[in-house]
């Protein structure tokens, strides 16, 4: 299993040496859910500084008045012969086709990548890999993995991006209060004792879950499945602690990674109900 | 030019009979799988059938939702239970996944294929690749303009469908899991707890909350013509009777009025008050004019008030003392203005005097929710008409 790395801090090419097969870039303007964002110049300064693996995320919800600049970029990241875009709009999956454009794409529906049929679909459709969704089991991650030939990611830490909306909730709710106003905040479901963390931006309001979740527990069986890429964020870890990290990974070591990351293991063995009696 | 659809919500077959009277051209539903509201009342293949028999016969039409997002193991069974539901004699599937929505239009050329508002359609491009892929029809994201809407309702050969009333997500639909995570209710598979409208812990002072207020497009309906959607969207699918048939009746009147070019200012100020009555929480045109902001937010609680206007549903009529025969739905007594309006869009202006309880025996207040109940009334009226307050006597 290759190791990509999603940095926060300004270092992303230091981190390379430690053992990371590569990055992924949300890029600015064009992407929601992440705590950085980059630029076209970032990626062209990446690809000149190394060979490692290179993705791009475009996961925002696609406006027409963005159709235009989003060719151009995709037409840009051809260029710049990324290894792949990760994408939720099918506007990226169209203007590819239409344009005959020589793009890797990665089917990235957040909470919507749940099942072997559908990712198998966007195969024949020319998308050649597959970001699962968090919210499925291990035997579901195993299963898929068994019926597709989609190369598969999977995040193996960080948190869980929870909820995304076209609203701008937090300036909305500091005004209504009038104060001022905090572009991330920490909030507490009172029953259930869930947190999240809430962040506001220009394309909108993300939610996060605010327990890092952690698959160390099952990396072996990931990696023996032929899980092709695993994704390891730095969140709000130091430089050490992250680099740490993608060493533990590198060179497998479930306590150390554990020591740092806890042990929420999500829904991996527990599986959500939807109907209730 | 193709008169545009009003399409209801139906939770059960009673709701389904009541929305078409009252004047939706189509309906949605949910079956016993694949449906985004596990926990509603869905139909059975037996009611389903007899649903599309009964709308058939009125010349109007039924979709089915099957619009969950599937793991591995809901696909058991799915080929199967389409062909069944075919055989029902639905019109269109309402389908959110890419898989089925395929499926579904290269084996089955006589329904159509919606594609649902869980995937958040907002621009031109993807709408055309799911007609491309065969989808007649999209169901627009809630969170378009006016202008948005417009383009993507220029499309040559895909219908446009857009919501013009009730509950809002806050979330984009198909990107929102808090439900999963606070309850482990998978809202993509039909268990939306709606946390959205929980209150959470921000700081020892204040609630944050992030619950919309509702939509209502009354109006915007003549825009929305205007512009080109093809059909107009009712949330609800667990709403009440009353709810229903205002709401549907209310949709009715405004584009017929439009069409025949008789809607003035008062009666659309009516309607909307009409409209305003029935509903649970404020509501507002969202993202119709202007991106969401606080004014389409609720900041102060659930805010939510059950409506206490409708008295009885009509289930008969007793010849022998000229007295329609009603359900009783909330408290009413001698002296009370009322409305009795019918399927039809009639409105009779009723004062009651007497109330006869089911012995025939004269009361003056009616108190007991679902007690048949019998006022005088000269004329007969068709089923599902029902009784609203107006002015307490």
């Amino acid at each position: 299993m290759k190791i990509l790395g999603v940095i926060r801090d300004n270092n992303y090419l230091e981190y390379l040496k430690y053992g990371l097969d590569g990055i992924i870039f949300p890029l600015e303007n064009f992407s929601v859910d992440y705590f950085k964002y980059y630029s076209i110049s970032d990626i062209e300064n990446y690809k000149k500084n190394t060979d490692k693996l290179v993705f791009v995320v475009i996961n925002k919800m696609i406006f027409n008045s963005d159709l235009d600049n989003l060719l151009e970029i995709l037409k840009k990241l051809e260029t710049l012969k990324v290894d792949g875009v990760f994408f939720y709009d099918l506007a990226i999956l169209n203007l590819v086709k239409e344009n005959k454009l020589s793009l890797n794409l990665i089917f990235n529906q957040t909470h919507m990548v749940t099942n072997s049929d559908t990712i198998n679909l966007y195969y024949d459709l020319g998308v050649k890999g597959s970001y699962l969704s968090n919210e499925i089991t291990k035997d579901e991650i195993l299963n898929i993995r068994h019926n597709t030939k989609s190369d598969l990611f999977v995040l193996l830490l960080g948190n869980p991006v929870i909820a995304m909306s076209r609203r701008n909730l937090l300036t909305s709710y500091f005004a209504n209060k009038n104060k001022s106003k905090s572009a991330i905040i920490t909030i507490k479901e009172p029953k259930s004792g869930q947190e999240f963390l809430v962040k506001e931006d220009n394309n909108g309001t993300t939610f996060f879950y605010n327990k890092r979740l952690n698959l160390s527990n099952i990396y072996k069986e990931l990696v023996d499945c032929g899980l092709n890429y695993g994704i390891v964020e730095q969140g709000n870890y130091s430089y050490n602690e992250y680099k740490d990290l993608i060493a533990a990974f590198v060179n497998f070591n479930k306590d150390k990674i554990d020591e740092l990351a806890g042990h929420n293991r999500g829904f991996l063995y527990r599986e959500t109900i939807y109907k209730v009696k | 030019m193709k008169k545009i659809e009003l399409l209801a919500p139906a939770g059960d077959l009673e709701r389904l009979k009541v929305v078409l009277l009252y004047g939706a051209d189509a309906v949605y539903v949910g079956g016993e799988k694949l449906s985004l509201r596990a926990n509603a009342t869905n139909f059975s293949l037996d009611e389903l059938k007899e649903g599309c028999t009964f709308a058939h016969n009125l010349n109007k039409r039924v979709y089915l939702t099957t619009n969950i997002v599937f793991h591995d193991k809901d696909r058991k069974g799915m080929e199967e239970y389409i062909k069944e539901v075919i055989d029902c004699g639905i019109d269109a599937f309402i389908v959110s996944d890419l898989y089925l929505a395929k499926y579904i239009i290269d084996n089955y050329k006589e329904v159509e294929v919606h594609i649902s508002t869980q995937d958040s359609i907002t621009n031109i491009s993807s709408a055309m690749f799911y007609r491309d892929l065969g989808a007649s029809r999209v169901v627009l994201a809630r969170e378009l303009s006016k202008g948005e809407i417009k383009e993507i309702s220029s499309i040559p050969n895909l219908e446009t469908e857009v919501f013009i009333h009730g509950a809002m997500c806050t979330c984009f639909s198909g990107r929102c899991a808090l439900s999963n995570y606070v309850t482990n209710r998978d809202a993509n598979r039909g268990g939306c707890a709606q946390v959205c409208r929980f209150a959470f812990d921000y700081d020892s002072n204040d609630k944050f909350t992030l619950a919309t207020k509702d939509l209502n497009m009354a109006i915007f309906i003549k825009d929305l013509i205007d512009i080109g959607v093809s059909s107009l969207k009712v949330e609800g699918r667990m709403r009440s009777l009353y709810y229903l048939a205002t709401v549907i009746g209310s949709y009715r009147f405004l584009i017929d009025s439009i069409y025949d070019g008789t809607l003035t200012d008062e009666k659309l100020l009516e309607y909307q008050r009409r409209l305003d009555s029935v509903a649970n929480r404020d509501t507002t045109s969202q993202y119709f004019n202007h991106l969401a902001d606080e004014t389409d937010q609720y900041y102060t609680g659930r805010q939510e008030v059950s409506n206490q206007e409708y008295l009885g549903l009509i289930i008969g009529y007793d010849e022998k003392m000229k007295s329609i025969v009603l359900k009783e739905r909330n408290y009413f007594k001698v002296g009370d203005e009322v409305e009795i309006f019918t399927p039809n869009g009639e409105i009779y202006p009723y004062k009651i005097e007497t109330i006869y309880n089911e012995d025939n025996e004269k009361i003056k207040v009616a108190r007991h929710p679902e007690e048949i109940l019998k006022l005088p009334f000269d004329t007969r009226l068709i089923p599902y008409s029902m009784i609203r307050l107006i002015k307490k006597g």
